[in-house]
């Protein structure tokens, strides 16, 4: 899950593969703007096929974060 | 988020490198979410868009400052998003607050605010104005009883769009997309999400985006005069269930009961089309024969013989018989949309002639095809005209034409049995419309590629330092319309020739000269009496890069975007086609 999750990464904010760290965050991310965010949140959705909260959308700004949330919503 | 209920995207076209497409936008709401949606519909129709935001809320004051950075690059469309929850929230939000007299200063100060913005654009910028229509809440602030009032919520949102739609006529190139359609299409809850809103007041949910982008293009397309203008069909699957080489002319299925109504709907669908002024054509692998026996022998048939222009019903591979369809009917590869049920034939065609638009129709689900082939919005244009509406009758005309030339030897006693009689008069008022939409689709024999819309061609109209003639033609098999024109400005040094195009359904019948020898006419009474005249090379109008030297005109100079010439003395042509029955012109009286 977490390749898929970078994958949707690396094509929302343009960047390769490789430049994703599994620690990667808004923090760490240039790309990864307030606008740039729900960008990613659209495209998450439509890869895993899920829908996050209005309350979650702002708090999945890490890699871990994303992760834990699509877990959750996947079992 | 589910697309079952949209049509395929239309394929890619043109092999060629995009041509830069440069959009503003301005919006009182967040819709930066739209530039990857805008940058794929833009690709698809061979653009490359780049996308500038404007700033929230900003829409009269970015509109007002021409010095705004935003407009540091001259746009090609600016696209507007003036969403009510921003601009009237009381509107949206407290309408049952709202006594007559306000609702009536709401709707007043919404008009006015639109009316200023369009003023401000069109201080700076001729660019296309793209301005998204207001929005009809989907759950009534009253519930049942707004449908009941005379001035509920849903009436005052449609009065609002009544005047958008105005002020939009007024100020010239600007356009309406109706998010109420888009919102019925593919429905409110997907339409908006309102997480979003809440979130970053972005209003529009992941479907909404791409489809207002797509509708956004079409309208940019067709502005282009990139509408696509055939139709060629595929039979057996497509026109009708079944095969008639097996299941024989009586076994296929084509009824307006159940069986076989979903083809009788797709012909209908077809039929609108032609009636819009979209050439048809059939291309199917059959015995020519069982095909036409289909036509005359079952009455259920919505298109008929006469609706069809152009027809290869062969064994022959697909591609060669789109090829021949483009040369029988004189027009681009570029002009076709393919439609077909086989997958094997869509995808030859779309790996072998890129320019050709291709829809496949999903086998089993004939019920879809008429909706597939309405939505997918190849034919769009921004005017039909009567032109548009004779259409059909005028490539039977031209049938005839072909058998007519079958029957003579040579060239010459065909164009001279054609009988064909040339009227050359200034433009009016009344052929504003056609004039305007022979400059906006007109390709190939067009010397400059001019696209001139119909609020500047009747401001060319008005101005004594212009002049528009146009060439109408018709023959003994019909009448062609208007097929010509030519756009002239006075200048110091002479007369201008500022565009100068021929539409392709009278190329080869040396009426060009007749429409030159006119402007010709028209310098000589100018001092100095000079003709200028250009020749500005585009992908597609090679037939007449050579068009000015071969008529005497002396090359000044080639730069990079043209070739410039000048016609010294304006000194007539030597020589005029003698095969034509007539030649009847009328010049301006006080030109130049």
């Amino acid at each position: 899950m977490r390749t898929k999750i970078k994958s949707v990464l690396s094509q929302v904010f343009g960047l390769p593969i490789d430049a994703i760290a599994d620690d990667a965050s808004q923090a760490t991310l240039e790309p990864w703007t307030s606008m740039g965010h729900l960008n990613l949140i659209m495209s998450l959705e439509e890869s895993f096929g899920v829908r996050f909260s209005e309350d979650q959308i702002p708090q999945l700004t890490s890699v871990a974060a994303i992760e834990e949330a699509l877990s959750a919503l996947k079992s | 988020m589910s697309s079952a209920s949209s049509p395929p995207p239309p394929t890619a076209p043109l092999g060629q490198d995009p041509r830069p497409l440069r959009i503003v936008t301005l919006q009182n709401v967040t819709v930066d979410l739209i530039e990857p949606h805008l940058r794929a519909a833009a690709r698809e129709s061979g653009w490359a868009a780049s996308v500038r935001f404007g700033q929230f809320d900003g829409i009269l004051q970015q509109a007002s400052n021409a010095e705004d950075p935003i407009w540091a690059e001259t746009p090609d469309l600016v696209l507007v998003f003036a969403s009510l929850e921003t601009l009237a929230p009381r509107l949206v939000w407290r309408f049952p607050s709202l006594g007559p007299e306000e609702i009536e200063q709401e709707v007043g100060r919404i008009g006015g605010f639109v009316a200023s913005t369009l003023r401000a654009l069109r201080r700076h910028t001729s660019a296309m104005v793209v301005w998204h229509g207001f929005e009809t809440p989907p759950i009534p602030a009253y519930g049942v009883l707004d449908a009941q009032l005379e001035r509920g919520q849903s009436r005052v949102v449609a009065e609002l769009n009544e005047q958008l739609r105005l002020h939009l006529a007024q100020a010239g190139n600007g356009f309406v997309v109706e998010m109420d359609r888009i919102m019925a299409r593919i429905g409110a809850d997907q339409f908006y999400d309102r997480r979003y809103w809440h979130l970053a007041r972005a209003p529009y949910g992941r479907a909404a985006l791409a489809e207002i982008a797509r509708q956004d293009l079409l309208l940019w397309r067709a502005a282009q005069g990139r509408a696509r203008k055939c139709l060629v069909l595929d039979c057996d699957n497509t026109l009708w269930g079944g095969i008639v080489g097996e299941d024989g002319v009586s076994g296929i299925r084509l009824s307006s009961e159940h069986p076989g109504s979903s083809y009788h709907y797709f012909q209908q669908a077809v039929l609108s089309l032609y009636d819009r002024g979209v050439i048809l054509a059939l291309c199917s692998k059959n015995n020519e024969d069982d095909v036409w026996s289909v036509f005359r022998e079952r009455p259920e048939m919505v298109l008929e013989e006469r609706h069809i222009a152009a027809a290869q019903i062969n064994w022959d591979d697909k591609v060669t018989n789109l090829r021949r369809i483009a040369r029988d009917l004189n027009i681009g590869l570029d002009s076709l949309v393919f439609v077909d049920d086989s997958e094997f034939e869509i995808n030859m065609v779309r790996e072998l002639l890129p320019e050709v638009a291709t829809l496949h129709l999903p086998p089993g689900k004939s019920e879809l095809a008429g909706e597939i082939l309405t939505a997918s919005g190849f034919f769009d244009t921004l005017s039909v005209s009567a032109e548009d509406r004779r259409r059909g009758e005028m490539y039977r005309a031209e049938s005839q034409r072909r058998a007519l030339r079958d029957a003579v030897d040579d060239l010459g006693s065909y164009l001279a049995s054609l009988e064909i009689a040339v009227r050359i008069c200034p433009l009016e008022e009344a052929t504003i419309a056609r004039a305007a939409q022979l400059t906006q689709r007109t390709n190939q024999f067009n010397l400059m590629t001019r696209r001139v819309g119909e609020s500047e061609m009747r401001e060319l109209l008005a101005d004594p330092a212009s002049a528009v003639l146009t060439l109408q033609v018709r023959d003994r098999c019909g009448d062609y319309g208007m097929v010509g024109l030519a756009q002239l400005r006075r200048a110091e040094d002479g007369v201008h020739l500022e565009n100068f195009l021929l539409s392709c359904r009278v190329i080869g019948r040396g009426v060009e000269d007749t429409l030159l020898a006119a402007c010709l006419e028209l310098a000589r009474r100018g001092s100095p009496p000079t003709l200028h005249a250009c020749f500005l090379p585009t992908d597609r109008n090679a037939l007449v890069r050579d068009f000015l030297d071969s008529r005497g005109f002396y090359l000044d100079r080639e730069e990079s975007d043209g070739r410039f010439y000048h016609r010294p003395g304006a000194a007539p042509l030597d020589a005029m086609p003698a095969h034509l029955h007539s030649v009847e012109t009328t010049l301006p009286p006080d030109f130049p």
